[in-house]
């Protein structure tokens, strides 16, 4: 028998039973006292679809002026311009299409998608 | 820019607000002659930095074991944004969490101080909010570049698509990188810069309504609850961004 920190007797070897049971109600007073998965309201629609907007355009905006850019550099003017107008949109959708996932699956959610992120 | 006032009509003038002006000087900053200017929007952000400090440093100060309501706001925000940091980029992003904190509490003071009547909104210009995004962006490049070295690349190289197409994937991967600041900071500029306007606007057509001026004033309460809500939340919309980009930083390969 040692005493443990809060004068109780404590085993050696905790009952494996008991640290089940232990665990198990843990887990249920968490679960009851975790916060409500926020709801989308219509304001935070109307929010992410300015996003989505936003994205696209900037996407192909900056696209475009990497094109330009790259024209002026070489004096090939509409070569560019055009595949990198249209990688910039692709970029721009691309970009929409995550902050759509993002829409998609509840908040809650969000962090247990890849469970094997860890320091690397 | 700034009209008269003529008292009986409509006085719609919803971007004067957003002017820089001098507050010991006529007119704005013109030039590069003027950066050390005191105007409006120096005057204002130093308020919000006073209110930080208020909270943070003069209100918890007590540090009692039974927090006052000052003190237990400031823990409130520090525990809030702590999970944040935590849940979003990850537990080994909370060295970051000081950085993720200033600028929270700067967004969010700057938001609700803009509220006031008769104040200036420093983070409805794009300028403030660009820089923001801007310093949010090179912190995380150069992170990325400084804990993984060149493995930070691998954030847009495409290892699970065809070998022919992964180099037009990787540019397109790059852009998108880019489109980041530019998003990160207009969604916050802009959701501000028009509350404010259509705040003004309903304004304006108080003015002239006489007694039906009750209408716009009650759209003008209403808008200004919505504002208060857009106040919090893009604040708390940019940090979390900051921390989604944090986590791509730590950890890119994924």
């Amino acid at each position: 028998m040692v005493l443990g920190k809060g004068r109780w007797p404590v085993s050696e070897t905790p009952d494996p039973e008991k640290l089940k049971d232990l665990s198990a109600r843990i887990e249920a007073a968490q679960s009851a006292r975790a916060p409500e998965p926020p709801k989308e309201t219509k304001y935070e629609k109307a929010n992410m679809a300015w996003q989505m907007v936003i994205e696209l355009v900037a996407g192909m905006v900056i696209g475009l002026m990497i094109g330009w850019s790259l024209d002026w550099l070489f004096g090939t003017l509409p070569v560019f311009l055009m595949i990198f107008g249209l990688l910039g949109f692709a970029a721009g959708v691309k970009t929409m299409i995550g902050t759509a996932k993002g829409l998609s699956t509840p908040p809650g959610r969000r962090q247990q998608d890849d469970p094997d992120r860890g320091p690397d | 820019m700034a009209g008269e006032y003529v008292k009986g009509e409509f006085n719609i003038k919803p971007m004067d607000q957003f002017e820089v002006k001098g507050l010991f000087s006529d007119g704005g900053p013109n030039g590069i002659g003027d950066i050390f200017m005191i105007t409006n929007q120096t005057l204002w952000l130093a308020l919000t930095v006073l209110a930080v400090v208020a909270l943070m440093v003069w209100g918890s100060s007590g540090r009692a074991m039974v927090p006052t309501r000052m003190q237990s706001a400031a823990e409130l925000v520090y525990g809030f944004i702590r999970k944040m940091v935590e849940d979003v980029a990850g537990k080994d992003a909370i060295r970051f969490f000081p950085y993720v904190m200033t600028l929270f509490t700067f967004i969010l003071f700057a938001n609700l101080l803009a509220l006031i009547p008769t104040s200036f909104s420093p983070t409805s210009h794009i300028a403030v909010t660009g820089v923001l995004a801007l310093l949010v962006f090179g912190t995380v490049t150069v992170l990325g570049f400084i804990l993984n070295g060149a493995g930070f690349l691998s954030l847009f190289w495409p290892s699970n698509a065809p070998a022919a197409l992964r180099p037009v994937l990787a540019v397109i991967e790059v852009i998108s990188y880019f489109v980041r600041p530019v998003s990160h900071s207009i969604r916050l500029g802009a959701n501000l810069m028009a509350g404010h306007a259509v705040l003004k606007v309903f304004a304006g057509f108080a003015g002239a309504l006489g007694l039906g001026a009750v209408i716009p004033i009650a759209a003008i309460t209403a808008i200004y609850g919505l504002e208060l809500l857009v106040a919090v939340i893009q604040a708390y919309v940019f940090t979390i961004l900051t921390c989604v980009y944090l986590k791509d930083a730590l950890h890119p390969h994924h």
